[in-house]
């Protein structure tokens, strides 16, 4: 009875978090698919832990904390490698309003090492502080600092020639 | 633009269409959960069988341990001293003709071939193989008895 409650707890919670989750995890490995079995192995250790969750609260922190770690473990133990494939898994959209600038950044976030994006990521796009930056990710605020810092100058340095399309939006 | 916008730029695109993974989350949680319950159970059980062997092996406090007492060395003829059995005349034997010679014990015991030899059973009979009584012992073990006179049985 207790565990079908919680169970329905962390489904609804799953449901409402997953596309958020996926968004993030993509900015941070730079592929759809990829982010998407990022996002699961989020979410089952996140069902492990659910009770303790619950409990704690600040739900969506604990989430953005095991996905980043996850994200940086499963790099530094070289799981996730390029596989040749037969047919593009994904296709190009014609909807965006400027394709080039988008690549251009994907392709220079993802040229920058992982924990320097795992940092630009919690510090710009989920808005955290440099504190919290620091305990998700076991570093120093000096470290965080210095890395977002950094990240951040060589992804404007990588995007080059289109910094003043950048401007004008 | 500041750097927030720079990521929503990167996602300025239409996800693909992705299958909900709450249920593939939810199967592999349980999994994962099961694996390690059964790891913790594990791990306790072998502790206790640890802890408890510790505590049955352990001597306990009423038990010394001291040098062993000496020992009187046993008398060296006791052990070879015959029992009335082994000195009891063999009626059963093989004339002597037929056999090797053999040379008498040092201590000055009788040797004599029905002295069983020390080891199992089973090497004696693979030494000495049993032999049928012949006719002639036959007659001499009724001429033994006080009777005078062998029964049917014997004599067959």
């Amino acid at each position: 009875m207790r565990e079908a409650a919680r169970e329905r707890e962390f489904r609804e919670y799953a449901e409402a978090r997953q596309a958020q989750l996926r968004r993030s995890a993509y900015l941070l490995c730079g592929d759809w698919y990829e982010a998407q079995d990022l996002t699961q192995t989020t979410l089952m250790k996140m069902y492990t832990a659910w009770g303790r969750l619950r409990r704690d609260g600040n739900i969506d922190a604990y989430a953005r904390v095991v996905m980043t770690r996850t994200y940086i473990d499963q790099h530094r133990k070289g799981r996730w490698r390029e596989e040749p494939v037969d047919e593009l898994p994904q296709r190009p959209s014609d909807e965006s309003s400027s394709p080039d600038l988008r690549l251009t950044l994907r392709a220079a976030l993802l040229r920058l090492p992982p924990r320097y994006r795992a940092v630009l990521v919690l510090r710009f796009w989920e808005d955290w502080s440099v504190e919290q930056t620091a305990e998700a990710l076991r570093i120093s605020t000096g470290t965080v600092k210095s890395q977002s810092s950094r990240g951040l100058s060589r992804l404007r340095e990588l995007v080059g020639e289109h910094m003043w399309e950048l401007s004008e939006r | 633009m500041n750097d927030h916008d720079l990521f929503q730029l990167i996602l300025d695109r239409p996800e693909p269409d992705f299958p909900s993974v709450v249920d593939a989350a939810v199967a592999g949680g349980r999994r994962a959960r099961r694996r390690r319950r059964v790891a913790t159970l594990a791990a306790g059980a072998a502790v206790l069988a640890i802890a408890g062997a510790g505590v049955l092996l352990t001597p306990s406090a009423s038990e010394q341990v001291g040098p062993a007492a000496p020992v009187p060395p046993p008398p060296a003829a006791a052990s070879a001293r015959p029992t009335p059995e082994s000195a009891a005349p063999d009626v059963t034997a093989t004339p002597r003709s037929t056999e090797p010679p053999t040379t008498p014990p040092e201590d000055g015991t009788r040797a004599d071939a029905s002295i069983a030899p020390e080891g199992p059973p089973e090497a004696v009979e693979a030494d000495n193989p049993p032999r049928l009584p012949t006719q002639s012992s036959r007659t001499i073990r009724c001429q033994a008895t006080d009777e005078g006179k062998c029964s049917s049985s014997a004599r067959n």
